[in-house]
Order: structure tokens, then sequence, then C-alpha cells
């Protein structure tokens, strides 16, 4: 094979690796004809990737019991469940371009970053306020004294019996596209989706309208 | 109130059984053994903070606020809501909330009964009510203003109140009142859905009114087209969604406004039967004048002279003149604290009201001028209940005798005990103080000692004086007092705010305020009734009773000074204050509806009418036929509160006039202030919300990198600003978040630690007594 075409076939095998990684089994429904063995290859370092430093932590191996051990993580990076989540890396405050990398789904030096649900609002750091950046301007005194209790984020998804499919245990304004967050390429793996060549989400994931419905008296 | 909550949360539960009784009875079983944890009881309110007026809903469980979430049916936000808004519980739980009051004895602030600290407050009045003022806020509910407002006007009779929305909007005031003869905007926010030009008069709303700018924005994003022209002194977050920035030098905009409307009368495009039929001209001293007097006057505002006086090119100068020209072009204006913090702060808002009337683009879906406004409740508080020097409730004035007199009836005070004379506007009561002519004074829901201009001067002595501060946390007036009072916070509370588009929006308490802490219409009362037990004769009604009695439904009196009593889940004095006042809103129609009907909406803008068949009707477009009931049929758009003619707006001659204070070899600098997105304020609540500190911990400067590079500074560099009133020592911060224009920087005056106030003027427009933060000379030194 010449250069140039394994140039391409990466290409290709990183664009559609994001698909593959979640699809399992159904991953040969997928024909991508003579690319196949650098999917594979492809796929098992962007699982590497995604256990990478500073993700490791929000991985859960342990998927039969849905437990959310990626929790501490996640709860850190918000005030109290369907917060905006705070900008988890460094970003200069004149860093407008959000949706370079956000747009779409990207990774790169060890990191994911995840697509948002709702490109269509392009002022980002009106709700997602910088986070992660350890010190600002030299200045490390970055907490307060609180007695904050935020929402905590739900255990799981409610289902009738073990087989049934989970309910949405959320709000889906703001989050109506399932499938950025729910993407094949999380890094924890409870937030997954191993179908998503089902692109009808609700028919079968009704919400849990009991615990999320904001019901103003 | 929670018996309340506690009934909503089972019938909840019962009907979501019963519908899963339904599926068969293992299925219930299965799923009643999974506790609801996360089933949250959710009321509504306003957001705490800016003047945007989203609507959010309060998660609460456990008797604590755990979520806050955007309205989806708030026709303010639509269920958007910005940092601030989402993290607005985080500012109850601050670990240095206050929770009891106290008072300073040898110096240091001890905690007392609320008894001691009623009585000691109660008993300095008496001694002094000449020279005692309220200092208030903006972020007031509209209860807690207009008990102020009795408390001083029917109760001191000194007049001496005024809000820190005298810094804030008090030149958008007196603009509407010069050219349309009655306060507050004409449009509204559907206007953000119609509009297809808007053009922002020195205004970052990005960060400032971020629902405003999404709601615009938003359109874009959906494959409208939107031409965003940003007039300014320094490149923002706005500027990034700008097609055209245009920078000028500050103050031109005087220039800037009639060079358009100059434009408009050469080319002959402005709008000449709207002209001829809805606008008089005057002259800046009053007088009438032709249109062809005004054409005059507009000569030295062609292009040429006004662009080498704005520096904004002669090309962009024509663009503007262009867009208002077209008659089919929907422009919206907005502006916020850039016009209103201005020593011509009342003319530029006239002067933008000119363009806008000779282009006949005024009440026109959007196509409009909308004034923005800073605060939750300065709207509502501050301009409809009128809680300045010279006003009264409902757009009355203490100067005139009728309006005196309606209110003396409706406060069944002694006929003739409101004073004719205004008290002093803020700057002024500052200056009383310091000086020694106002002796004590009480400060609610405000921090001056950080926001007021001048701090040096306009602070001095305040320690020595009879300080009373209500606050919720520690701040660096509460520092200076010799009494503070922990206040209840938010929806600690019951209350109402009015926003920026005539939006009145009401919420009812939610959680306890932690410790001793109580609202600070109780704190007001309870005052008000030591002094009458005191023998105080002017907290005497008519009839002798007290004057701030409040009243249930059946007419029966509350005795709301009693915490027992006011604190009770089956009272709600706010319904009872709102009631009272509602009363006063009819004569310049600014009609709003009973307390119950707010209860039940996501606010209403006023006037809000009843039909016939008993329901309320809220107005979207005032002066607009069909939209507002006021407009007489066939009448299309009528000013109808005009001094002139009942229908005209005036057109006001109004001249460029240089600043006060200039860069020059000394101070090269301009120096702007303002806000950032994550702090409200001085920052006393959002600097407790661990996400937003973390995100904007402390003041810096943005300076324009060729200035930088100049003088050698690199970002993160310390560097000394200095003015002729005081200095302060920051951190350079370059393409950060704004970039100001090449001889000018930026200083938000969020923290608490960094104090820019006390470097800025506080020069003020002589008409609505508001300061100007947007500019004055600094130099700026490297430290080493
Ligand atoms: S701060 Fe202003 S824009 Fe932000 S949520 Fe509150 S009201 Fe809306």
């Amino acid at each position: 094979m010449n250069p140039l075409r394994l140039v391409t076939a990466a290409i290709t095998t990183a664009a559609l690796s994001v698909w593959f990684i979640g699809c399992g089994s159904e991953a040969a429904l997928v024909t991508v004809s003579d690319s196949t063995d650098y999917i594979v290859e492809e796929s098992s370092t962007i699982k590497e990737s995604s256990t990478a430093e500073g993700l490791s932590a929000e991985t859960s191996l342990s998927r039969d019991g849905f437990v959310f051990d990626h929790l501490p993580t996640r709860e850190s990076r918000r005030a109290f469940y369907t917060a905006p989540p705070v900008i988890p890396h460094e970003v200069g405050d004149g860093d407008r371009e959000c949706l370079t990398c956000h747009l779409q789904e990207k990774k790169f030096a060890g990191r994911l970053a995840m697509a948002t649900p709702h490109p269509e609002l392009k002022n980002c750091q009106q709700c997602h306020v910088r986070g992660a950046s350890p010190e600002f301007m030299g200045s490390k005194q970055l907490s307060v004294e609180t007695d904050w209790i935020g929402l905590k984020e739900p255990t799981e998804g409610h289902r009738a019996h073990a087989f049934a499919p989970p309910m949405v245990p959320h709000r889906e304004f703001l989050r109506e596209s399932c499938l950025t967050c729910h993407s094949a390429s999380h890094p924890n793996e409870n937030m997954r989706l191993d179908h998503p060549e089902r692109v009808n989400c609700q028919q079968c994931h009704v919400q849990d309208k009991a615990k999320t419905e904001i019901i103003v008296p | 109130m929670m018996t309340d909550l506690s009934r909503r949360t089972f019938i909840k539960r019962v009907a979501q059984m019963a519908a899963l009784a339904a599926l068969g009875p293992m299925l219930s079983e299965v799923y009643a053994a999974e506790p609801l944890a996360d089933d949250l009881d959710w009321q509504k309110a306003p957001c705490r903070f800016c003047g945007t007026g989203c609507g959010v809903v309060v998660g609460l469980k456990g008797g604590r606020v755990v979520a806050v979430q955007g309205d989806i049916n708030s026709p303010v936000n639509r269920g958007l809501l910005c940092a601030k808004g989402y993290h607005a519980g985080g500012a109850l739980y601050g670990r240095d909330r206050l929770t009891s009051p106290q008072i300073r004895k040898n110096g240091k602030l001890v905690d007392v009964s609320w008894d001691e600290a009623i009585d000691t407050i109660a008993k300095h009045i008496n001694e002094k009510p000449d020279t005692f003022s309220i200092y208030g806020s903006g972020q007031w509910t509209i209860g807690e203003g207009y008990t102020a407002m009795k408390f001083i006007k029917g109760g001191l009779r000194n007049n001496h109140i005024d809000p820190n929305a005298r810094l804030c909007m008090a030149s958008a005031v007196v603009g509407f009142i010069k050219t349309f003869g009655v306060d507050e905007p004409s449009g509204c926010y559907k206007d953000l859905d119609e509009c297809d030009t808007v053009i922002t008069w020195g205004n970052n709303w990005a960060e400032m009114h971020p629902m405003l700018f999404s709601r615009v924005f938003n359109r874009r994003s959906a494959g409208e087209k939107i031409t965003y022209i940003d007039l300014a002194t320094r490149r923002t977050r706005s500027t990034d969604a700008a097609d055209h920035y245009m920078e000028f030098v500050p103050q031109t905009d005087l220039a800037i406004a009639n060079c358009i409307c100059h434009q408009l009368l050469e080319r002959g495009t402005y709008d000449k039967e709207f002209v001829n039929s809805r606008v008089v001209f005057k002259t800046n001293d009053g007088k009438p004048m032709s249109l062809e007097e005004y054409k005059g006057f507009l000569k030295d505002y062609n292009v040429k002279a006004v662009s080498e006086l704005s520096g904004i090119s002669e090309g962009n100068l024509r663009l503007l003149g262009d867009t208002f020209s077209d008659p089919k072009k929907k422009v919206l204006s907005l502006w916020c604290m850039g016009m209103n913090q201005h020593t011509r702060g009342t003319w530029i808002n006239n002067l933008v009201y000119n363009v806008h009337l000779l282009a006949g683009k005024i009440g026109k879906p959007g196509s409009t001028p909308l004034s923005l406004t800073g605060q939750p409740s300065a709207c509502g508080t501050c301009r409809e209940v009128g809680t300045l020097a010279h006003a009264l409730p409902g757009g009355r004035v203490v100067k005139n005798a009728d309006h005196r007199k309606h209110v003396e009836d409706v406060w069944n005070c002694e006929p003739g005990a409101i004073n004719p004379k205004p008290g002093f506007h803020t700057v002024r009561m500052f200056e009383g103080l310091a000086s020694g002519e106002i002796t004590g004074m009480w400060v609610q829901v405000t921090n001056p000692a950080q926001t007021m201009p001048n701090l040096h001067k306009n602070l001095a002595h305040a320690e020595d004086r009879f300080l009373v501060v209500s606050d919720v946390y520690p701040t660096v007036t509460t520092r200076l007092a010799t009494v503070v009072l922990p206040s209840a916070l938010w929806v600690e509370k019951n209350g109402v705010f009015g926003n920026t588009e005539r939006r009145t929006q009401q919420w009812f308490k939610m959680v306890n305020p932690p410790g001793q802490a109580r609202d600070d219409v109780w704190q007001m009362i309870a005052v008000a009734h030591r002094l009458y037990e005191l023998g105080y004769e002017n907290m005497k009604d008519r009839n002798g009773n007290f004057l701030l009695s409040v009243y249930d439904d059946a007419g029966k009196e509350i005795e709301a000074w009693k915490w027992e009593v006011f604190n009770d889940p089956a009272v709600n004095v706010d319904k009872a204050l709102f009631n009272e006042y509602r009363q006063l809103t009819l004569l310049k129609h600014k009609d709003i509806a009973p307390y119950d009907v707010y209860v039940k909406s996501h606010g209403l803008t006023w006037p809000v009418v009843q039909r016939s068949d008993g329901t309320w009707k809220e107005t979207d477009r005032r002066f607009v036929e069909g939209e507002d009931p006021y407009v007489p049929a066939g009448e299309g758009i009528s000013f109808y509160m005009s001094k002139v003619d009942k229908k005209s707006a005036i057109a006001w001659a109004r001249p460029y006039e240089a600043p006060p204070e200039v860069p020059d070899a000394e101070f090269p600098f301009w120096l702007c202030t303002g806000r950032v997105v994550e702090h409200w304020h001085s920052g006393t609540m959002t600097g407790r919300i661990k996400e937003l500190h973390q995100a904007m911990p402390k003041a810096y400067v943005d300076m324009n990198p060729q200035d930088a590079k100049r003088m050698r500074l690199r970002d993160g560099d310390w560097v000394q600003i200095t003015s002729r009133r005081g200095k302060i020592k920051l951190q350079v911060s370059l393409l950060g978040r704004s970039i100001p224009a090449v001889g000018s920087i930026f200083v938000p005056f969020f923290d608490e630690t960094k104090l820019i106030n006390e470097v800025t003027l506080d020069e003020y427009c002589p008409m609505s007594k508001e300061p100007d933060y947007k500019k004055c000379a600094v130099k700026v030194e490297k430290l080493s």
C-alpha cells in the first residue's frame, strides 16, 4: 500500500472508530471496504487513550452493576446535577473558539473533547465558566467556604425490570441530541451506547417524568 | 409554606403510584422498592442577579435549595440561564453568612439581640430624624422599596432616600422623561426576535445581558441574517459576533448620534410623515425650534467633522447613516451603562431617541430603541415605586401638590405630611455623610464602600456616622457599620421584581434564612414601630395609628412588626404591600394587576389591564395602537404622556461636550470600569459561589497589546494605576476578556481586595446626577 493511501485509511478509521468502539459485536454490520485491519488497531488505541491520565478515574468497569463510579470526578465539575459543567482544561480568557474542538467529538493528547449537545448556542462561556485552571495570574486562592450541597447525580436510570430499557433520568432540554453525550467513545462505559444505529432513542427510553419533570405549582 | 410543599410532594407521589398500579401489582412493587431520591419540589422565581430578569425554577429538597434551572415557560429566557443564574442557589450557603444582629461596641462588632438592635436604631433616629437617610438598591423587592419610601417620605419627611440605581439607570430615566414625558421603554424582548440589525451603544451584552444576546444570535445559528454593529471603546465577547466593530473616542457617542441625524436630514431619508405628526424639536435649553433650525444645528455634525472627532471612519459613519435611512431595515438599538454612566448621560439617551424618531424606527416590531437595565428591579422598585430623592410612587414627584395628595391619601398620613423639597441624591447624600450634614444612614441590599465612585472622598468619615447596614455577608461596607443587620436573601423571603421590559415577576419564600437573619421589610417595619412606641409623632397616620400598618385581604391589621407574625407562613406581608402600592400605578398608565395574578403568571409586562371577561392582559409594546390599551384608536403610534400635546415626542438639539477629565501628559490613559459575566456587582454573593469564584477570582487590568509592548509589559506583570484621586495595584491581562482601544484600560469592580473605585471620578450628569464610571484619566506604571 502506498504511504498516501495509508494516511487516508488512518483518517477514515479515526473517524469511524468513534462509531465502532461501542458497537461491540455489531461492528461487523458496518462495511468499510479494505481498511478493516486498521480499524481494529485504531480502536484499541482509542480505548487506551480514553483511559489515559486524567480520565481513568472516571472509567467504570463494573458495567453489570450499573454503578456510575465516575461520579466523584463528574460531580467535581459541576455545582449540582444538571448544572452546566465547568471547563475542565486550560482555557485562555481570549479563547472563544470552543466549537473548534467541541462541535464534533475529537480526540487528542490522550483526551476526548466531547461534542456539545447544543451547538446552536454559541456564546459557550456565558454558562460554562473556566474551572480547571489551577491558578489565575499566580493566585491560588480558588476555593470558597460554602455549605452548598447540590442535587446529586442519579445512580442509574430506572428500569421496570432487569431487561427493560432504562428510563431517561434527566431533563431533555439542552440535551435533545442523545448521541453527543451517550457517545460510543465516552470514557465512562455506563454513558456509552452499544446500539447507536437505532437512532430513535426515545422510542424505548422514555423520560422518567416523575423524577425529572419540573412542575411549577 | 412547608406544609404546602409536602402536600404537593404527596399528591405527586400518589399520582405516580396510581399510574404504576394500573400497570399491574408486580411492577408497582418494583418501582416502590426504589426510593424517589431525586424527587424535588420546584418553584418559580426571577433570577436574583441582573436586569434581564430570567425566569428560573428552584429545586428544593429537605428545606434547602439544591438546583436551579431555567424556566422553559419564561417568555424572557425560555429555559436558558447564564452561569450566574444556574449557580444562584450557592449564594445562600456561603459559610460566613451574617446570622446575628451586631452593634459596634468599643470599636468591635458584637452579637446582640434583635430587640437591642432595633431599639438602638430607633433611638438614634428619634434624636436626629431630619438628617437620617436610607440608601437602597435596584435589588430591593417592590415591597422593600415601597416600605422604605413610606418610612422616609411619610415618616421622617426629609426625602433623604436614594438607591444605587442612581448610579445605574438615572440617565435613562431622565432621558425618557425629557423625550417621551414618562419613564421606561416602549420596546420589549420580542423585538429581539424580529430585528434584522442590532446596534449596541457601548454595551457588552454577551457578558452583561447574556440571555438577550443568545436570543438574537440563536436566530443567526438558525440561518437568519442578523447584522450586528458594535459601537464601543473596547473589543469584548460581544465584538466576536459583530459584523462591524466601530471604535470611538470616549464621549464622542454624542457626536456620532448627531451625525446619523445629520445624514438622515441631509439625504432626506428621514421618515417625513412620522416626524411631521409625532416629533417636535427643542433647543438644548428647551425653546421650540423648527425642523430647519434643527437641521442648522446639525451642520457641525457632518461626516467629516465627526469622523475626525470620534475616530470612526467616514465609511462607517455613512454605513450608520445607510442603516437608519433604509425604511425596510428593522434596527434595534441597545445600551446600558455605557450611555447611562456618562457625564452627559441624559443627552446621549435623548440623542439616540432622536435617531430612532427621525428614522421612524420606534414602536415597530424589531425596530425600536430598547434601554437595558442593570439590576433585577431597578425598574420595578426604583423607577416604578420611585425610591429616589425627588420621586413618589407611580411616576409622581414630591414637587407636585396633587401627587403628594394622592400618596398621602393612600398612606393615610396627615395632609401636608410629604415634604415638597427633594432630598439628597446619591452622590450628594454621601458628600453629606462625609461632611456631617447626614448623621445617620441605613444601607440596604448594596455595598457603597466598594461601589461608590471616588471612595476616598465619598466614604470619608462613614465610620464616624451612625451607619446601619442590612446585608447577607460581611462586606467592605459592614466593616464601617455601627449596626449590622442580617438579612434574608432571594428565595428566603417573598418578593416581586420588575425587569427591563416592564415585566413584573413574583416569587414565594421557599427556604428559611439562616440563624437570626430576617427580611429587610420586617427590619424597617420593626424600627418604624419602635419609633411609634417611642412617641415619634410622624410615625402616626391621620387617625393616630401606626403609619406603616399593613392589612390582610379581609382588611384586618397585620401586626407585622412582630417577627412571629411576619414570619407566619399564613401571613404574606409582601402581598399586602403590593396590593396597596398597586393603587398608585394607574396615574401614568403603568397599571399593574393584583398580586394573585402574578402568582399564576411568568411575569406580566405593564400596563396590565383587565378585559371585560375578567382576565388580565399585558402590553408588549407601549405607545403602539392595538398593543397598548391607552393609545386612542386611529392614532397608530402615540406618545400619550407627552407634555407637549399628548402624542409627540421631543427631539432635543443636544451638542457634543468634552468630558470633564481627559488624558494628558501626566495621566495619559482612559480608565473604563465594569462587570464580568461571572460576578454580580461587588461580588459579595457570586464571590462565595465556588464555580464562579474559581473562574474569575480577582480583578485585573485589560490593556491593549500595543500599549503593553511600548511599556514593556507582559501578561501577568504588576502595574500601579493612579488617578488624581487614588491608586491601585493590579496585574496586566493581554488579549484577555477584553481588548481596550489603544490608550485606554479596563478594570472590573467586583473584587473587594482591589477597589478600583478609589481611582474613579465622581463627576455626574447634571440632569440625572448619575456619575461616569466609564472614563477618567489615569497613569499606568510598571512595578518590579
Ligand atoms: S444573571 Fe441575568 S442573564 Fe444571567 S440568568 Fe440571571 S437574569 Fe438571566
